[in-house]
């Protein structure tokens, strides 16, 4: 048949990426490779890649080109470190108590996802943070991209019973970086653990950023993602957690700012599949230039799942005329007893306070950043960690300098 | 008309009343105070009977018909009216239609016809006169948007509309401005007569100015512990509660 | 090329050998069940149609016969085999009547068994009933009335032998015959439905109305309706559906295409009950609908619908606002109880400056269903300052059904303002208790909050068929809180 023998665009990719050094059982390649097999780049009549194009991720050289250094920021000081260059494990760094970064046998995929299955056989590098006190240590992982790779980290983070933790991924490129960054990262939030994520997602202007979470949750957890895409080419988060249990609270939170031709893609699945559950979640970003934002967040409760609360909200702040900005807030709900709903404003700034502003004697543009940054600032004022909201809120400072 | 004999009744595990007697007659009026927390608007709920309470012990009678086998609706047929201590808002149903329909299943309950509209929009005009109640509360949803002072009134209102044998008052003075409480409790004293009785759930000594109860009751920790007469509330309004807590401990 | 005569055709049929041969009973004068160019030829010449809509049938079909169904709503149901409908049913009785006591009085009880009396429809001034019976127009009033100003109203069928002109430049403009699977089928195949014209300038004094009604087993129902209001004109277009109880699942698959021209307006309103389905969720109709309209400069067309009927609902009344300055509205309720399914909502598409839209939808789901909103509202690149305020929300019956909300929200412009909000919950447990007290029934209760919670909606009807809905509502709704 015409089909087997075409080559897909995976296939180009794959002829491009370097197989993991990692070890796999012939199991999980074989699963992970029929995945790939059978599937190709998603297109527009994938209703979850309704609004982003993934080609140009074949136009990308990933042949370790174009090296330049960062600058490299490093967002909490007072946080262990795991540095990841390019895409490997940095030598030399000294092992850390909770962290795993040398492999048996790599677990085997948990989805349907092809890019995920990319991901496993063509891991740079696995990484495995467990949390297993009450301490709330903070881990930082950065990840820093200096040359145009491919980049598959592949990470496990486990909060314990009872324990807290708070991960930082840092994801800091180049200027101009053009890598193609691929990251799985699978969480779990046992019984009464409370677990805190935050993403910050700087990377070099011609990057392709593609992310996938999935995340467990059982009873009486609370589980917080923070997601901040702030440059890129091309930007996809799919953030997908499972609330196994009854009490949770899930929070999810995201802020963009978004210019150049940069596309970001936020996809968020909140799955409440017992009772007395809450969850909050709240995106909120400015598009300026030619750049294209997309939001879709699904909330779902499960038969059953009663006594279910659950919110969620985008607004989008549009600033040029060439900008696009697409919302899909979803409700799919299956139990009576529940609270739900999701709002989605999209519009420009307000202009009579700007005219306020600049009556009080500010410049148009630093009246315009002011609202922004407050626009934001309710995002940030969800961020508990300190040295994540005064390292966003700097970045967003400088998003208006350039 | 209604007797309650030794009535013990539950909420998520918790006992709440705990051997509640009381006896009203037609013609009278009972005030019932105590503190917060005491029962108060659990006896009205499980009186006008709310479903999430369990009856563990006790009879209520009321008109002769045994009150917690009734349905809600029933016991609202048979002419027993709750002034809700939080009206409920109903959005996008007039206070009108809303008063219709209720009469009108309360007269279809008794084998009666419906009401004209002539004769209802009378009845409206002559009722929302003695509550004093803007005509135009009466065609807006009902509760929506009302003041806390408004809702209490539309209470009333209601209370004159379906014309109760038994009405509980809960808390009806809360929130009320001085002019309000005279026209809330001016309204009870005109829907006052030999064949009805009420009792008056409230806090303040203040209301029995108006409304003049034949007796007073305290409830507290589920039961009533002490009855008296008009003076009681004085007392009360003087020195509190402690007083009746040490004397039930001693007791 | 050449007229296809009835006769070719049976002859052309008698060299097939074909088995089901004409099916003509009593009531009605069927053609064989089944879908082929030989069924569109036959349906074209019984109702003498011109050759270029003939032409314009079978490319309808050919399009149809490349798509495939969609299956992307959120329903499910068994596909209809489409070569076992019958595509074509008349009543035998197809005079038209002059006045109202020639109608067959069987036909009047059949009409009175709806629900809605015509006879009072009749009654009420200013209602004109177009009344459609099995494809074919039975009864037309207020004729006279409307023609001293111009005003159009007639079957589609009428339209085509009177107004051949209007018709062939206006129709499948709005909803060409490309748009999508149960479109392409209905251009195929329509048979009848309403046509619709209102003079430059005109208001039209009264409220335009029809009633549409499925009576023959097995028979699908494929309507079209055209409304062109002309520059600066005005109308308000009742359409009323009921079909009574069968077994089989009917398909109903109708085009609806609205043209507001400059400053013109359009309101058309829908309350549709047709067969749900029994409480096993057996039987009913299915209901796939293509409505859309498009607004000129400043005009406006404003949708409203009440959906109770149906076992499966597939419907987006939808505007596009073309001109600068123009508005589309778009209110709904809808209910589902029992095994209904309704997958519902509408799109709006700002294309010109200064465009409006609003959506307001109240679902309730009850029973075992499924009841979803699925909406767009895209902001073109030229579409400055254009405004949109949606509010969807869902009210929840029992703990074994669902409601869902799946809003498109496209914005390419920095002008646009797009203001979404849903909420979802279930019925006030505090508010039944409530009315209960005030010796309400809880069936009562019931209906009584739930046109409250509706009343935003039920509003935009106009007053006769606002007093049907809610009895309707009530209809849908007994027995349902679980
Ligand atoms: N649904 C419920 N679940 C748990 N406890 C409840 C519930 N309803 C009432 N209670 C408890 O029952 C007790 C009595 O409440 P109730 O409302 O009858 O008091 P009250 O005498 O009316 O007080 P107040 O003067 O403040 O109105 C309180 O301790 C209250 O917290
Ligand atoms: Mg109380």
């Amino acid at each position: 048949m015409e089909d087997v023998l075409t080559q897909t665009k995976f296939d180009i990719l794959r002829t491009r990426l370097t197989q993991t050094v990692l070890p796999l059982t012939e199991k999980a390649k074989e699963k992970a490779q029929a995945l790939l097999e059978y599937s190709d780049f998603p297109t527009r009549r994938n209703e979850a890649w309704k609004y982003t194009n993934v080609n140009g991720l074949n136009k990308l050289l990933l042949d370790d080109s174009g090296s330049k250094s960062t600058e490299l920021s490093i967002i909490s000081k007072n946080a262990q470190r795991v540095h990841v260059v390019n895409g490997h494990i940095a030598k030399d760094q000294t092992a850390l108590p909770g962290v795993k970064t040398s492999w048996n046998l790599l677990p085997e995929l948990a989805s349907e996802e092809p890019f995920d299955a990319l991901n496993l056989l063509y891991c740079t590098a696995a990484i495995e943070l467990n949390f297993d006190d009450v301490e709330n240590k903070t881990i930082e992982l950065v990840f820093e991209n200096t040359c145009n790779s491919a980049i598959s980290p592949r990470l496990f983070i486990n909060c314990k019973k009872g324990a807290k933790g708070t991960v930082i991924l840092n994801f800091q490129g180049a200027q101009d970086n053009a890598s193609f960054i691929n990251v799985s990262t699978y969480v779990e939030v046992e019984e009464n653990a409370n677990l805190s994520i935050h993403k910050i997602q700087k990377n070099g202007t011609n990057a392709f950023d593609l992310q996938r979470e999935y995340v467990n949750q059982a009873d009486n957890s609370t589980f917080t993602m923070n997601t901040f895409p702030l440059s890129g080419r091309m930007t996809r988060n799919d953030l997908i957690i499972n609330v196994n249990g009854n009490n949770c609270e899930t929070f999810m939170n995201g802020a963009y700012t978004l210019k150049g031709k940069s596309h970001c893609d936020n996809h968020t699945t909140v799955d409440h599949k017992v009772a007395h559950c809450y969850s909050k979640e709240l995106y909120k970003g400015v598009i300026d230039d030619r750049a294209t934002n997309v939001f879709n967040g699904k909330v779902f409760v499960r038969k059953d799942a009663q006594k279910i609360n659950a919110f969620q909200s985008n607004a989008n702040i549009l600033l040029s005329d060439t900008g696009t900005v697409n919302s899909k807030p979803e409700l799919e709900i299956y139990a009576d007893d529940v609270k739900c709903s999701h709002g989605s404003t999209t519009g420009q700034l307000d202009e009579e306070a700007v005219f306020y502003l600049r009556s009080r004697g500010l410049s148009e543009k630093s009246a315009k950043e002011l609202l922004v940054k407050a626009f934001l600032g309710e995002v940030l004022e969800e961020v508990e960690h300190d040295d994540v909201r005064s390292y966003v809120e700097e970045q967003i400072e400088l998003h208006f300098l350039a | 008309m209604i007797e309650i004999k030794n009535l013990h009744a539950k909420i998520e595990g918790k006992e709440i009343l705990k051997g509640l007697n009381l006896k009203v007659n037609a013609g009278e009026v009972h005030a019932i105070m105590g503190p917060n927390g005491a029962g108060k608007s659990t006896l009205a709920s499980i009186l006008a009977g709310r479903e999430e309470y369990e009856i563990t012990e006790g009879e209520v009678t009321f008109e002769g018909s045994d009150l917690l086998e009734l349905s809600t609706e029933e016991r609202a047929h048979l002419g027993l009216f709750l002034a809700f201590q939080y009206p409920v808002e109903i959005p996008g149903v007039s206070n009108v239609n809303f008063l219709r329909t209720a009469i009108n299943e309360i007269r279809d309950a008794k084998g009666e016809d419906p009401i004209s509209a002539k004769d209802f929009m009378a009845m409206v005009r002559e009722k929302s006169k003695i509550v004093e109640l803007d005509s135009s509360l009466a065609s807006r949803s009902v509760n929506e948007g009302f003041s806390g002072g408004e809702k209490k009134r539309n209470e009333i209102f209601q209370m004159a509309m379906l014309n109760p044998k038994l009405a509980v008052l809960d808390e009806t003075d809360s929130g009320l401005d001085i002019d309000a409480l005279r026209i809330v409790a001016k309204g009870v004293n005109t829907l006052k007569s030999a064949n009805n009785a009420t009792i008056v759930i409230t806090h303040y000594q203040r209301l029995l100015d108006y409304i003049v109860p034949d007796f007073v009751h305290v409830l507290y920790d589920g039961r009533i512990v002490k009855t008296g007469n008009k003076e009681l509330a004085l007392k009360l309004e003087e020195k509190g509660y402690d007083w009746i807590k040490e004397e039930t401990q001693v007791g | 090329m050449a007229q296809y005569t009835e006769n070719e055709l049976a002859k052309d049929l008698d060299k097939q050998d074909y088995k089901f041969g004409f099916v003509t009973d009593v009531e009605t004068d069927k053609i064989p069940e089944g879908l082929n160019e030989d069924i569109i030829r036959l349906i074209s010449s019984k109702k003498n149609e011109p050759s270029w809509l003939l032409e314009y049938r079978l490319k309808s079909f050919e399009i149809w016969k490349s798509m495939a169904e969609p299956n992307w709503a959120h329903v499910r149901y068994k596909k209809p085999d489409f070569q076992k409908i019958i595509y074509y049913a008349a009543p035998t009785q197809t005079k038209k009547y002059e006045s109202w006591d020639d109608v067959d009085p069987e036909m009047k009880e059949t009409m009175a068994k709806l629900g809605i009396s015509l006879e009072e429809q009749k009654k009420l001034t200013g209602v004109a009933v177009d009344f459609v019976m099995d494809s074919v127009s039975v009864a037309t009033s207020f004729k006279s009335k409307l023609k001293e100003l111009g005003i159009i109203f007639c079957s589609f069928s009428e339209a085509v032998q009177e107004y051949p002109e209007l018709v062939k430049e206006h129709m499948g403009t709005v909803v060409p015959n490309t748009d999508n699977f149960y479109a392409a089928l209905n251009s195929a195949v329509f048979t009848d439905g309403s046509f619709c014209y209102i003079p430059k300038g005109v208001r039209c004094p009264m409220e335009l109305s029809t009633y549409f009604r499925i009576n023959a087993g097995g028979t699908g129902q494929f309507e079209r309706t055209l409304v062109i209001a002309d520059e600066g004109s005005y109308v308000s277009y009742l359409e009323g559906c009921t079909a009574p109880q069968r077994d089989e699942n009917q398909l109903h698959a109708a085009v609806v295409e609205l043209k507001a021209m400059n400053d013109a307006e359009i309101k058309y309103s829908t309350v549709q009950n047709w067969y749900p389905g029994d409480e096993n969720g057996l039987g009913g109709i299915f209901n796939f609908v293509t409505k859309r309209g498009i607004c000129e400069t400043n005009a406006k067309i404003s949708w409203t619908q009440v959906e109770t009927g149906s076992a499966v609902t597939w419907k987006y009344p939808s505007c596009i606002l073309k001109g600068d300055g123009s508005i589309g509205e778009f209110y709904s309720v809808a209910v589902t109880n029992n095994y209904q399914q309704a997958d519902t909502g509408t799109k709006m598409i700002h294309l010109g400056k200064r465009t409006k839209s609003t959506i307001i939808s109240k679902g309730i789901s009850a029973g075992n269903s499924e009841n979803s909103y699925r909406g767009l509202v895209q902001i073109q690149k030229n579409a400055h300052g254009a405004r949109n305020f949606s509010q969807c929300d869902s009210l929840l019956m029992t703990d074994h059904c669902g409601a869902h909300t799946f809003p498109y929200i496209e914005c390419k412009n920095p002008s646009a303002q797009i203001e979404h909000e849903a909420t979802t919950s279930k019925i006030g447990e505090d508010q039944l208790f409530y009315c209960k007290q005030r010796g309400i029934s809880e069936e009562k209760a019931i209906s009584l909050i739930v046109n409250g919670y509706c009343k935003e909606v039920l509003n935009q009807l106009p007053m006769e068929f606002a007093v049907e809905a809610q009895k309707l509502l009530a209809i849908s709704l007994e027995g349902s809180v679980g």
